[in-house]
């Protein structure tokens, strides 16, 4: 199929100190042969092409070596699928006009600036 | 920068399925021990199965090209990355491709998977074991040699290469050539050493198995613990570096100026986009086989993306923020002056060796022809504008004696 139409609903934060918001994208033109990161790419070149701020994601190897791929999709680290990095979650596994939710990592562990009223959800 | 045209590609990729796609995932050469390669020998079926109207198990076994096995007897499916990348853009140039893009070969484990069944029923006392049962056995083997691959290729291609062949294509992996540096490891800069993939030393045109480990221990071991010493010993008694010193000062400027320059640039198309063309480029000019009037086409290509690309390139977001984009836009743009260089090496080098192909030096069976007697040299190229300089280093072999290879 390579004609997916997603909606993300993606966290968007300008940086440590700004406030942060779900923004909603609408996709289409998804091929399920695409990565999870591809999928990215390909909504970051439209949103380039709009003059939008791209979403800003880390990823080095893209070969389900590395681990630096740190999204968490639908609430999951890495997305739903076992033993995958989000860079070998492919959209086969996802479904047409599916919803997908994507956020940043979240790693407190070591912040000293969160008192303990603060914490985060647990994933 | 030396001996930026030899590059090694490698021939067990998976095949690319469309645009949009990052990278071709690199898959063990391991595989080529009991994987066989293969293309139809009609064309008709290739076309049959690049449409989906057949696959490749409705070939029947007279009907397959086991094309590495035929050419190299000695060697089968075990040719070195370079040949066995070349034949398979040979057979894809002839029509015989596997996938849509009519750019993919078979990798089979249907004979290993029967092989090692029948062994395997014979180490279990299982003699009397049906054709499902051997498969059931071998099936085992084959997953607990390359279990994790197997694995890989299906998440990636999501068709199951326990019953369909494996279908791959080459790939770019690994460029022999890399920064410049003397004996000791060190570059033209004094005190910049280059160790591992980032230099050109250990290599020369070409790279086996199993080399990042020695090349490993050649730099990080055997050479640069002692050579960087000699050069810190010289170094003891000078005072600090000032931070706040005016080459310092200089270079932050330098830096500063050069991403107010893209950032300020503002026009229409992604680095992204850019780097796009130059790969397609690179890989059309430069790639597996290439030629002069190739390769003179691609450098005019190459200058004309790099105006375009300092007139036209958009880095969206700002500079002081995390901004992935700006940070591949000024990679992007080193590319443009790598990938020029690249083209320029291979233009000066009129032989084939090691990981540079060129198409007017083969035999006439197609296999490398090296001109020993004109291009026994490392090629070190300093970087000018308008026209890189070449500085040749001759390549003198005190013990041993240049061979042509051959794997018939
Ligand atoms: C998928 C894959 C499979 C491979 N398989 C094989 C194989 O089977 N056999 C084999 O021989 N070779 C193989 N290779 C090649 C081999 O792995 C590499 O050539 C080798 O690891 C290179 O080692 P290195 O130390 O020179 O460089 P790297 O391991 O690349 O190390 C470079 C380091 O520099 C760091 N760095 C980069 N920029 C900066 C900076 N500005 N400041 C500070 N640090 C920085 C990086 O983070 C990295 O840690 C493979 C490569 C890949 C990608
Ligand atoms: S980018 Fe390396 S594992 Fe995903």
């Amino acid at each position: 199929m390579d004609n997916m139409k997603l909606k993300l609903k993606v966290w968007r934060q300008g940086g440590k100190y700004a406030k942060g918001q779900f923004v909603t994208y609408d996709l289409d033109g998804v091929n399920d042969h695409m990565s999870f990161l591809e999928m990215l790419d390909v909504l970051n070149e439209k949103l380039i092409n709009l003059k939008e701020d791209p979403i800003a994601f880390e990823h080095d190897c893209r070969e389900g070596i590395c681990g630096t791929c740190s999204l968490v999709i639908n609430g999951y680290a890495h997305g739903p699928m076992q033993q995958t990095t989000a860079c070998q979650l492919h959209m086969r596994h996802f479904r047409d006009g599916e919803t997908i939710t994507i956020e940043p990592w979240r790693s407190r562990a070591l912040s000293h600036r969160e008192g303990p009223g603060r914490q985060p959800r647990c994933l | 920068m030396a001996n930026p045209c030899f590059t090694q590609i490698h021939p067990t990729c998976i095949p690319v399925s469309g645009e949009y796609q990052s990278k071709l995932t690199l898959m063990s050469e391991s595989l080529r021990n009991d994987g066989r390669v293969w293309v139809p020998k009609k064309q008709d079926d290739a076309a049959a199965i690049r449409e989906g109207k057949k696959t490749g198990l409705e070939i029947p076994e007279a009907d397959r090209d086991y094309y590495l096995e035929r050419r190299y007897p000695a060697f089968g499916n075990l040719v070195p990355r370079d040949v066995a990348s070349r034949a398979a853009k040979t057979a894809c140039d002839e029509g015989l491709g596997v996938s849509p893009t009519g750019l993919a070969v078979y990798l089979d484990f249907d004979a290993a998977i029967e092989r090692y069944g029948k062994s395997r029923a014979h180490s279990l006392n299982e003699y009397n074991a049906d054709d499902m049962r051997i498969r059931e056995l071998g099936v085992g083997v084959i997953e607990e040699k390359y279990g994790n691959l197997f694995e890989m290729y299906e998440k990636i291609t999501g068709e199951d290469p326990y019953v369909m062949p494996m279908k791959i294509y080459p790939a770019v992996h690994y460029t022999m050539g890399g920064l410049w540096v003397d004996y000791n490891l060190q570059t033209n800069i004094p005190g910049l050493f280059a160790i591992g993939e980032a230099n050109f030393s250990d290599h020369g045109a070409n790279r086996l198995g199993a080399s990042a480990l020695m090349q490993g221990l050649a730099d990080g071991y055997f050479v640069l613990p002692y050579t960087i010493g000699t050069f810190l010993s010289q170094e003891i008694r000078n005072p600090k570096v000032d931070p706040e010193g005016p080459a310092f000062k200089e270079q932050e400027a330098r830096s500063q100026a050069r991403i107010d320059k893209i950032m300020g640039i503002n026009g229409t198309k992604s680095a992204e986009t850019f780097h796009r063309e130059l790969g397609k480029i690179m890989w059309e000019y430069c790639g597996m086989a290439r030629n002069a009037e190739g390769l003179q086409k691609g450098r005019r290509m190459i200058r004309e993306l790099r105006e375009e690309f300092w007139s036209n390139v958009y880095v969206p977001g700002r500079i002081k923020e995390y901004n992935p984009e700006l940070e591949k836009a000024l990679r992007v743009a080193d590319f443009l002056e790598l990938g020029e260089l690249m083209m320029l090496d291979a233009l000066d080098r009129n032989e084939s060796c090691g990981g540079h192909f060129r198409e007017e030096y083969q035999s006439e069976e197609g296999e490398a022809l090296r001109r020993d007697d004109e291009y026994a040299y490392v090629s070190a190229w300093e970087w000018d504008d308008k026209d890189p300089i070449l500085h040749k280093e001759e390549l003198i072999f005190e013990n041993v004696e240049l061979k042509t290879r051959s794997y018939k």
